[in-house]
């Protein structure tokens, strides 16, 4: 389930893999994989009012060759799950999968005894870094969800984190 | 209104029964049931007065016949009580008891049913057609080759209830995984 | 050969080998720093790309020769420009109206492909309809 021993690049050392991180997680380049509602979001999260230039994530590129990060906005319907694999084994390391909206997290609304139609959750068939919940989540939860991402690859915040009183 | 020119040309079919319910409580103006082999015919009609189609869906009456003869019986048996109670009262021996209900209906088998909507673009008239077919052998002529817009609407019910349209150019599954062999929206279906 | 030339010429191959460097440079990072595989959960990574789907027919496919042409035609003024250069350094040694006259007579002649080609019909693109394999 993609979960295999990868091989190291040539030279890697830990300064170096320091700035590295640091490049890739202020321009994650996110695949536009809108499949249902949540794409809605995404993209209003793409337009100015809720501006993901700001972080680096404007860029979202139709080709998985070019991507970080595919956020999986929506349900994945049996029928689309061999499609969402491929486009997942065509992205290059490093990739990172966010899951965003109830659907991609665990099948969402769509659960019941005897469902058909649906695969529960995008964990199902490949490793999730960062789970958005929410149907939809708001713009301002998938920035807090890239917010996540960028935490989980270079160590650190880099903006405060929103405390609720 | 296209009601009355529909209706004299939808009687000239034959349709087996037509109905003009009222718009504000059924939600059409016409409402024609058609043997599966006059399907292609009625649409025909349609699309001669400029009519569009809204959707193709699948009914399952799984159950029904079983209720039907169910109600008949009980029907009867009340009725021979009434009578029996009626000759007791008037001092008369009772009728004997009735013969057992003959059958309803030819075959045991429950019924598929397919509704086809239609509207008009430029005055509002929705049109439904329906028409039956055995659950055991259940296959509707297309009209495909009349309406082209027909042709998913077709695959869908097909994947859903698992009518065959005979002479469907693609009937593949549509929504459903591409090897689903199973149609979920049968009554009789556990997944 | 003389001091300057050398100097000149030590220049020339400065900018060379940067604009090598600047080219090739990008590439050997890539090939150093990069991951060497990706995760995988249906091997399907070295397929041709088609949004998801099983791709139909080949990556490699024949295109209108219309882009040729019209490439070949911004060569062809690409090199036109290559030439103006040198005029801008020796304009208004003489006086302005001859080179500019000058200029002209070569502009235009060059300008005569691009009515050769206008009148060929290299710059009407015809709705191509597309075979399907």
């Amino acid at each position: 389930m993609g979960t295999q021993i990868l091989q190291p690049p040539v030279v890697q050392f830990a300064q170096l893999d320091k700035l590295l991180a640091l490049g890739r997680a202020n321009s994650l380049w996110p695949m536009t994989f809108g499949l249902a509602c949540c794409a809605i979001e995404m993209m209003a999260t793409g337009a100015s009012r809720f501006d993901l230039a700001r972080f680096g994530a404007e860029v979202f590129r139709p080709s998985p060759r070019q991507c970080d990060v595919m956020i999986v906005a929506g349900t994945i319907s049996k029928k689309m799950a061999p499609a969402v694999e491929t486009l997942y084994d065509q992205m290059p390391e490093p990739k990172w999968v966010i899951a965003m909206g109830n659907c991609a997290i665990s099948g969402g609304p769509f659960v019941f005894d005897g469902q058909y139609g649906i695969v529960e959750g995008a964990e199902k068939l490949f490793p999730v870094d960062v789970f958005i919940p929410g149907c939809p989540p708001r713009p301002e939860a998938l920035i807090e969800g890239i917010l996540e991402l960028e935490e989980k690859v270079t160590g650190s915040r880099r903006f405060p984190r929103v405390e609720v009183a | 209104m296209h009601t009355s020119e529909i209706k004299q040309a939808m009687a000239a079919l034959p349709a087996l029964a037509i109905a003009e319910p009222e718009y504000a409580k059924r939600g059409n103006h016409l409402d024609v049931t058609v043997a599966p082999d006059q399907v292609v015919a009625a649409v025909t009609v349609l699309d001669k007065h400029g009519f569009f189609i809204e959707a193709i869906t699948g009914v399952d009456w799984l159950g029904e016949k079983a209720a039907l003869r169910k109600e008949a019986a009980a029907k009867a048996a009340a009725a021979a009580k009434a009578a029996a109670e009626a000759a007791k009262a008037a001092g008369q021996e009772p009728p004997p008891a009735p013969a057992a209900p003959s059958e309803p209906d030819g075959s045991r088998v429950d019924d598929l049913e397919v509704v086809y909507d239609f509207n008009h673009y430029e005055t509002l008239c929705r049109v439904t057609v329906r028409t039956r077919v055995p659950r055991d052998n259940p296959e509707v002529p297309t009209i495909s080759e009349v309406y082209p817009g027909a042709n998913w609407h077709e695959r869908e019910t097909h994947d859903f209830f698992g009518i065959t349209f005979v002479g469907h150019p693609y009937l593949v599954p549509l929504l459903l995984p591409e090897d689903a062999d199973f149609h979920p929206l049968l009554k009789d279906y556990t997944p | 050969m003389e001091q300057q030339a050398l100097l000149d010429l030590l220049y020339v191959a400065a900018f060379f080998l940067g604009g090598l460097g600047f080219a090739v440079g990008p590439f050997i990072i890539a090939l150093l720093l990069a991951p060497r595989s990706t995760r995988n959960t249906q091997q399907k990574t070295a397929q041709l790309i088609e949004c998801g789907m099983e791709p139909i027919g080949d990556a490699w496919i024949r295109f209108g020769v219309v882009y040729y042409l019209y490439a070949l035609m911004f060569l062809a003024f690409a090199v036109d420009i290559l030439y103006l250069f040198p005029v801008a350094l020796v304009y208004n040694r003489v006086f302005a109206l001859r080179d500019f006259v000058e200029i002209v007579i070569f502009v235009g002649i060059l300008s005569l492909a691009v009515v050769y080609a206008w009148n060929k019909g290299v710059f009407t693109w015809e709705r191509k309809s597309y075979s399907h394999r």
